[in-house]
């Protein structure tokens, strides 16, 4: 319930901005031009202004302007950003040569994937490795250490001088971003494994391979799975940087050129659109996560369907609920 | 938890030394049998920031085939270093540890190890815990569910070999910990407090069930416990330990009968055995509480003591 407040409480706020004229509205939007030469049908004129030609046009006699009170362009209203997000996806673009809004995000998308992929590919097994055995954390750590804070858009022109200039340095960079945060994160998860498990398990007669593949890497799985979660976060925030390496692409080749033609609903309509792809794939991550791994307890979060149902059988008394185990 | 009379004695106890025949016939009857381990001058020292600490001091002991010894002594005295030493987790710095005639050299099957902590596998169910060992020894996954089964049943968790650990109770999770440890067959079965977290009702079922899987399985048990009811109730001999450094004070031969029962726990040679443990262990210290300074930080009128 909180959950759809905590969106509800900021739309809210976008809405009163938006709608409610005397708050903020630092414009004019120009209906009637009337007397002043320079008005036109459609044009932002500051408050102060369109007051003053006003009065001067009322002591002169001529015939006054019209308008009404606007916000910047800038802060376009929810329906209209509503409606942009609808016709993003029907409307195709002013120049052939330009992507739709989806093919823009599919670019993006593929590039995004493409970057994780390699990074976890590569930072998952080291991470894991540096976690259960400290002399692989010994001879990676530090320089990884040192390589986390650079950042990763420097990387950007050497990048493009290496890997030219579509996709490849724009992966590149994702990977950066990301592959050394990766091993650091996954090492310290796994090095927060029990290490009474791994002692367990050297009673039992493992060996160092065992250790590795029967306790290691079932053991960290489940927080290794949320720590990915996470680093697809981080994945996204380099998203729009590395687009911009090179030829600009994708999702931000689409908000570039959207805010030069001062369409900034459409810039919104990205922008939120990018959100709702970020927040979707984590829930659905979430989900999956939890059919996987069965062995996790039930995290004591009812979900609100689950409540409900709850609180139904109880009103109809009689009826057993099957409750789930604590 | 002790009897409240210091000198002023209401009942004559006997010595704890006084074994009936029956004892003193199943005590040399113990000492036939063959060695399995054999703790020959152990000694353990670690290095920390403020210099070297030595935690144990020379320790020399030999346990009987099918022997159930416990180790007993105040916090600190190095109980556990010993146990992990036996289990191959720690090294000795000095002595060595031979299990029949062999040196031990690092964890190995024939040692298995439950820990105080709860370490069954989370992502196994109760089956695939006990299969761990077995199928790290190679043993092919059929035969290995098999074997882990018949485990299973021996400590009474048969209905359970499908639930994930976090679904049963810590009394539980140390028995499936226990089928886990000698589905591997081993010939020594370390405990190290394995019980120490459990409420005291449990406590007391854990040992029976102990007693009951030990008298049908070929193992010897070295039971490192703090408790000393359950230090007397379970072993044969009880390996009393001394502090700074962990050094063995005494070797004592429990002389209570077998089968143990409940019973026996108000029995005047269980007492007599326990008050001589907590004169080893605790010596004069016994129940001195030093006085707090007397600071009040209430303003309720009555006072509670």
């Amino acid at each position: 319930m909180l959950a759809v407040f905590s969106f509800l409480l900021p739309l809210a706020l976008w809405a009163l901005v938006s709608y409610v004229p005397f708050i903020w509205h630092p414009f004019i939007l120009i209906e009637q031009p009337g007397s002043i030469d320079y008005f036109q049908p459609g044009m932002l004129v500051e408050r102060e202004v369109f007051a003053a030609e006003r009065a001067r046009a009322v002591l002169e006699g001529r015939s006054l302007a019209e308008g009404r009170p606007a916000n910047p362009v800038y802060l376009p209203a929810p329906h209209q950003v509503a409606r942009a997000l609808y016709t993003a996806f029907k409307m195709p673009p002013r120049l052939p040569s330009e992507p739709w809004l989806h093919q823009s995000l599919g670019h993006s998308l593929k590039v995004i994937f493409a970057g994780f992929a390699l990074s976890s590919l590569l930072g998952v097994p080291l991470g894991i490795l540096c976690g259960t055995f400290p002399f692989f954390a010994k001879i990676t750590e530090p320089f990884l250490e040192f390589f986390r804070y650079l950042p990763a858009p420097a990387f950007g022109a050497l990048a493009v001088a290496v890997l030219g200039i579509y996709d490849l340095p724009k992966i590149a960079i994702i990977f950066i971003g990301t592959f050394f945060q990766e091993v650091l994160v996954i090492a310290n998860t796994t090095r927060k494994l029990d290490p009474a498990l791994f002692e367990a398990a050297e009673t039992l007669g493992a060996n160092r391979s065992q250790l590795l593949l029967k306790v290691a890497v079932p053991g960290v799985v489940v927080d290794l799975y949320t720590d990915l979660r996470v680093l697809l976060g981080w994945a996204w925030t380099y998203l729009i940087v590395a687009e911009l390496v090179g030829t600009t692409s994708g999702i931000t080749y689409f908000i570039h050129q959207q805010a030069r033609y001062r369409n900034y609903e459409n810039v919104y309509a990205a922008i939120i659109l990018i959100g709702l792809i970020g927040l979707s794939s984590d829930v659905i991550l979430a989900r999956i996560g939890s059919a996987l791994f069965p062995w996790t307890p039930a995290r004591a979060k009812p979900s609100l369907v689950r409540s409900i149902v709850k609180f139904l059988a109880a009103r109809g008394n009689g009826r057993a609920t099957k409750e789930q185990p604590a | 938890m002790g009897p409240e009379n210091g000198s002023a004695t209401v009942l004559p106890l006997p010595d704890y030394r006084d074994k009936s025949a029956e004892v003193a016939e199943r005590f040399r009857r113990i000492y036939e049998r063959p060695v399995v381990l054999n703790i020959c001058d152990v000694g353990k020292v670690f290095e920390t920031d403020r210099g070297p600490v030595t935690a144990l001091d020379r320790i020399s002991f030999r346990a009987h085939r099918r022997e159930l010894i416990c180790v007993i002594g105040a916090s600190g005295c190095g109980k556990s270093t010993l146990a992990r030493i036996v289990a191959g987790l720690d090294a000795p710095t000095s002595g060595r540890v031979l299990l029949g005639d062999r040196e031990v050299r690092g964890p190995g099957r024939d040692r298995g190890m439950v820990f105080q902590t709860y370490t069954l596998f989370p992502w196994r169910t109760v089956l695939e815990n006990v299969m761990f060992g077995l199928e790290v020894g190679g043993s092919s996954r059929h035969s290995a569910e098999e074997e882990a089964r018949e485990w299973i049943e021996v400590v009474g968790l048969g209905r359970f070999a499908g639930a994930y650990p976090h679904e049963l109770s810590g009394g539980m999770k140390q028995r499936v910990a226990i089928a886990r440890a000698l589905a591997n067959q081993p010939r020594v079965l370390l405990m190290d407090e394995p019980f120490g977290a459990l409420d005291a009702q449990t406590r007391a079922e854990m040992q029976g069930y102990l007693l009951q899987i030990w008298k049908i399985v070929d193992v010897t048990v070295l039971f490192v416990t703090h408790d000393l009811d359950e230090a007397v109730y379970l072993a044969d001999r009880i390996l009393v330990m001394g502090p700074h450094p962990g050094h063995l004070l005494e070797v004592v031969e429990v002389p209570l009968e077998r089968p143990r029962r409940p019973a026996q726990l108000e029995s005047p040679l269980f007492l007599a055995t326990r008050r001589h443990l907590e004169a080893l262990i605790y010596g004069s210290r016994v129940r001195t509480t030093e006085l707090l300074p007397r600071f009040r930080f209430t303003q309720a009128g009555d006072d509670v003591e």
